[in-house]
């Protein structure tokens, strides 16, 4: 259903990438339910770098989830990539994420036994984008475009941290999505590397493609357009930010 | 190229290696066994049967006095008839041991044409046939038995006393009757022209007749068995017994039938085993990989395409097996064909294998383990991704481990990593439980057999006991207790001889019909010579009149009969009733015959020889050697001879114990190799689950490692911990094994002796399985250790 490009997709508003309203998450666990979202509205619009801040536990994470619909809301309507997230079952999910969102993780999250080419390659294997033979070409692509297309054939067990993070990189970009969604993505880098990183963000911004980062730091965050701030799962701040580049 | 999912499989199966072996190993045990035993059942039920109607067996069987070629050909000619043979059984002594003037039986049969036999042909296996007058065939199993050579000479003495030696100049096989290795019993054939020379009178003693039409339509049977009878006896004869064969049946099927139930139950074991080793690792593998499958659904994987990349996984690893598995299920199907062909004296073994049980092994190899995996795959698959890549939950313990650790801190010796040890198989639950399940059924299994074993040797042994003499003396005609017991006082190392009555004879059924043929011994209520094991009711007491103690052989052969039941048997001819007061232990089925015992007063009352003995029975010196106990028998044998009694044969009750244990020795050497392939299947088991519970927890190890745990702290925290969760399995096992034992006594009992084992818990498992389990429990738990200690502390902390 949502395997084609997205203007044959009608939405509610055209022009924004990600839509959503009013959305809550309310966890059950051993201790009590714990609403760890409580009503958020958000709009993204196409090529914005946003930045989300917020203290640990605030629910940028929980926030990440229900847009990438790793996981579902409780409540609220989400429109992400002209898609009623919200309403799709996990085969759908599983197909529209393939094609319309990147995913970086914390801890990059490898697949350990895959060379690093293998796991950019991964995306389109299982979404079946590109002729079979395109794909080797395409993640070559990819990999130089993050410069690491020199450790292609390396395990990840072999990489360093950064390095492992390029390759993630290059993995959400394997089916060309046009949202870029990063959970913490230097959290686990140390600063000249993640410095790196966040510059790869931008470029990819300027190529067209819209990225939301989660940070915690102040420094890599003002280098978005965007910020976004979360406290107890609400946005209490949604600001421009003006580049001093 | 192949695509990047199945790239990740292969490596996954490459890259951990250990892991695959093991499930290949383990699959392809399954498949082995499976396959052997499918093969071999197929085999023995197609062939055992097959070979044994090839030699014509015959319907019924005549015994009568002697008659001429004449009356075979007159029987041949009646309605209903399709074949018939006449044939001379000639009991001789057989010398075995010149030195000492010991002797056995022989069994001679004078077949008339060797080259044009009728019913129950004996196959020529090699040398002279027919045999040259003054020269025999012997039968194969009979030659091995005795030790004998082609060639060789032996010395007989006929029943009139005379000896005379007889070349063995060719060798025959003889499916009819029983191996001589099973019954102590051996054979020989010779021409006519040698019963002349041997000074016998011409003539047949037996008749083996076939019939027409349906041979399981028993009133058909007793009709033409009655009019052939008739026949006989209207021409002068006397018919001594008449016996019907089971139909569609063979002389060891007893045996075979056996053989096949319990490879059967190994069979299933042993899937049963391989099913919860599989559903165990493949649980492992899944939870191991819950984060790559997230990241995998993350980057757009379908819930299909994970599940597709496991099921394929095991499917490989299921072909993989199979094909490993199939050579050598075929060596192993021929072994065990021609073991049993060898010991049922027939020509077995495996030539084509057959195309059923390799699709059977096929179906079990691949299907089994993907069925099996399936639900587990399934629910690994389709678990949200959230949920896998979520770390709530990751540390969740089981409600039970905190109730474990409320116990385990009122034991104050415990040292911290004791602590650890001990608590930690409690923190996943299912894990914990599907171990235990595992290394419950491997061990219970194989304590189960090695009772199994103790339960058959006790019950020879029971039965063994009844025998408190050292052998019996049949007597050409009854003879006077008394002159007997003079006699026997002249021999040297003779402690005692009692005189019994004995008859083949034949239970009357209400319906006028006859039983197969039954020995009926006369024996006094007090004998000293005789500790029944008893079933049901009492033994024998004096002053019992018509009261019988019966075999528990022949209660299953004749259904209808139970204790205090009144039977009528054929005494002398008359129908004579009694009442059955007890029901013992006894060996008994239409091949070896069934047995009851009546007091010897009242027997012989009845058949007008009081006083008189059929057979003496007698007790030698309890010092004696087995060798001795031959010379004592042979010199009363002697003693005999020369004051005028008559003396038919000499049974060794050792003799009778070796030929009890040959049967249960098949029984028991199947069962341990049942053993062996158990402990091999759980033994694997045992150190899959132990290296897994151990590989999963090497972040835990990292973790201990990282606060400044040593490497011999965590070595000794995976092998304490190996060796409980062996313990608590072995304590399982223990448990499981008290009913399956009873389970298997019963089954293998019933099938082979018609009555349940005698239950025995033998120490034996249990303790070798404790020792085996304790051992791998170590070895499999300490080796992935060393891997888990190798790793650095980031290595173990930044990805699993
Ligand atoms: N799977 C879960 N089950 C229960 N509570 C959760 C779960 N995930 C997150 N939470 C709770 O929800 C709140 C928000 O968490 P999260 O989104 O991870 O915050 P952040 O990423 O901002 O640190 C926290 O209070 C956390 O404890
Ligand atoms: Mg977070």
């Amino acid at each position: 259903m949502f395997k084609s490009n997205r203007s044959t997709i009608p939405t509610t508003t055209p022009d924004a990438l990600i839509d959503i309203h009013g959305v809550t998450k309310t966890y059950q666990s051993d201790a009590g339910p714990c609403q760890a979202l409580k009503g958020i509205d958000l709009h993204v619009r196409e090529s914005e770098f946003v930045a989300v801040v917020g203290k640990s536990g605030s629910g940028k994470s929980t926030l990440i989830n229900m847009i990438t619909g790793i996981d579902r809301p409780t409540g609220g309507e989400l429109w992400v990539v002209n898609a009623p997230v919200h309403t799709l079952n996990e085969g759908q999910l599983a197909v529209w994420r393939g094609r319309a969102v990147g995913v970086v993780f914390q801890f990059f999250q490898l697949l350990p036994t895959l060379t690093a080419i293998e796991n950019v390659m991964l995306p389109m294997d299982l979404s079946g984008s590109f002729r079979n033979g395109e794909r080797h070409k395409r993640a070559l692509q990819l990999l130089e475009e993050v410069e690491i297309a020199d450790q292609a054939d390396k395990l990840p067990a072999n990489l360093s941290g950064g390095q492992q993070q390029r390759v993630a990189i290059a993995r959400a970009l394997a089916n060309d999505p046009p949202l870029i969604v990063a959970d913490e993505p230097t959290g686990n880098l140390d600063s000249r590397t993640a410095e790196a990183v966040i510059a790869l963000f931008e470029r990819l911004v300027q190529k067209g493609k819209t990225v939301l980062m989660v940070t915690h730091d102040p420094d890599l965050a003002r280098r978005a357009t965007r910020l976004v701030r979360i406290a107890d799962g609400l946005v209490i701040e949604d600001s421009a930010i003006d580049q001093v580049a | 190229m192949i695509s990047i999912r199945w790239r990740k499989v292969i490596r996954d199966l490459w890259l951990n290696r250990a892991r695959t072996i093991l499930i290949i190993l383990t699959i392809a045990v399954g498949v082995f066994a499976v396959g052997a035993i499918a093969a071999t059942q197929i085999i023995l039920q197609r062939d055992l049967p097959r070979q044994y109607n090839a030699i014509d067996p015959a319907h019924v069987v005549f015994t009568t006095t002697l008659f001429e070629d004449e009356m075979v050909k007159s029987v041949a000619s009646l309605d209903g008839v399709a074949a018939v043979e006449g044939r001379r059984n000639l009991p001789v002594r057989l010398l075995i041991d010149p030195a000492n003037n010991v002797w056995r039986d022989l069994f001679i049969f004078v077949i008339t044409d060797f080259e044009d036999q009728q019913v129950y042909k004996i196959g020529h296996e090699r040398g002279d046939w027919p045999p040259a007058k003054g020269a025999l065939v012997m039968e194969r199993g009979s030659l091995t038995y005795l030790g004998l050579q082609e060639g060789q000479a032996i010395t007989i003495k006929t029943p009139q006393g005379k000896q005379r030696s007889l070349q063995i100049t060719g060798i025959g096989h003889d499916l009819y009757h029983m191996p001589a290795f099973l019954e102590g019993t051996v054979y020989a054939y010779v021409t006519s022209d040698t019963l002349d020379w041997l000074g016998q009178e011409p003539g047949y003693n037996e008749l083996y007749v076939r019939v027409t039409g349906d041979v399981k339509d028993t009133g058909w049977m007793r009709a033409i068995t009655d009019e052939i009878s008739d026949y006989l006896e209207g021409a002068g004869h006397t018919v001594y017994y008449t016996y019907r064969p089971e139909a569609e049946s063979y002389p060891l099927d007893y045996i075979s039938d056996t053989v096949v139930l319990l490879l059967t139950m190994l069979g299933a074991l042993i899937l049963l085993l391989g099913a919860f080793l599989v559903i165990n690792t493949i649980t492992a593998l899944i939870t191991q990989q819950t984060r790559q499958i997230g990241v995998i659904k993350a980057v757009g994987g379908r819930t299909s395409q994970v599940a597709g990349m496991y099921l394929g996984m095991v499917a490989l690893l299921g072909i993989t097996a199979s094909l490993l598995a199939l050579p050598f299920s075929m060596i192993g199907a021929d072994a065990l064909i021609r073991f049993v062909g060898e010991l049922l004296n027939f020509d077995l073994s495996l030539g084509t294998f057959p195309p059923q049980a390799i699709l059977l092994q096929l179906a079990i190899g691949i299907l089994l383990p993907v069925l099996v995996a399936l639900p587990v795959i399934l629910g690994g698959a389709r678990r949200p991704p959230a949920q896998a890549l979520s770390e709530y939950g990751a540390s969740q313990v089981w409600k039970g481990m905190l109730w474990m650790d409320a116990l385990l801190r009122r034991l104050p010796a415990l040292t911290r990593p004791a602590l650890l040890a001990l608590r930690n198989p409690f923190r996943r639950r299912s894990r914990l439980i599907f171990s235990l399940v595992m290394l419950a059924l491997a061990g219970g299994s194989f304590i189960t057999v090695l009772n199994l074993r103790a339960s058959l040797l006790q019950t020879v042994d029971n039965m063994l006991a009844f025998w408190q003499y050292d052998f019996w003396v049949d007597l050409s005609r009854p003879y006077m207790v008394e002159r007997l017991q003079q006699e026997a006082a002249r021999v040297p190392g003779v402690e005692g001889l009692e005189g019994w009555g004995l008859e083949a004879t034949r239970r009357v059924r209400p319906d006028g019909s006859e039983s197969n043929n039954i020995f009926l011994f006369g024996v006094p209520p007090d004998s000293p010579y005789v500790l029944p094991t008893l079933m049901s009711g009492r033994w024998l007491e004096p002053g019992d009149t018509n009261a019988v103690v019966v075999g528990v052989g022949l209660i299953n052969a004749e259904p209808d009969l139970a204790l205090e039941d009144e039977i009528v048997f054929k005494i002398n001819g008359d129908e004579e009733t009694f009442r059955i007061v007890g029901v013992i232990e006894m060996l008994g089925n239409q091949t070896v015959g069934y047995t009851v015992y009546a007091p010897y007063d009242y027997y012989t009352r009845l058949a007008h020889k009081a006083h008189r003995a059929d057979i003496a029975i007698v007790r030698s010196q309890p010092t004696a050697t087995p060798g001795e106990k031959r010379i004592i028998a042979a010199a009363l044998e002697d003693q005999f001879d020369q004051s005028g009694v008559g003396v038919r044969s000499v049974m060794q009750m050792q003799d009778e114990r070796l030929e009890i244990n040959a049967a249960f020795g098949i029984i028991v050497v199947l069962l341990m190799v049942m053993v062996t392939l158990l402990a091999f299947v759980g033994g694997l088991g045992l150190m899959g689950t132990m290296s897994l519970n151990v590989i999963e927890r090497a972040r835990e190890i990292g973790v201990i490692r990282a606060f400044g745990g040593s490497n011999a702290a965590v070595f000794r925290i995976v092998t304490l911990e190996g060796i409980m969760i062996g313990g608590i399995s072995w304590l399982f096992s223990l448990l499981l094994a008290l009913p399956l034992t009873s389970w298997f006594c019963n089954v293998i009992g019933l099938s082979f002796l018609d009555m349940p084992l005698a239950y025995v818990f033998s120490p034996t498992g249990a303790l070798l399985w404790l020792a085996l389990v304790i051992l791998l429990a170590m070895l499999s738990s300490a080796l992935p250790a060393i891997n888990a200690v190798r790793l650095t502390v980031r290595e173990v902390l930044s990805y699993e």
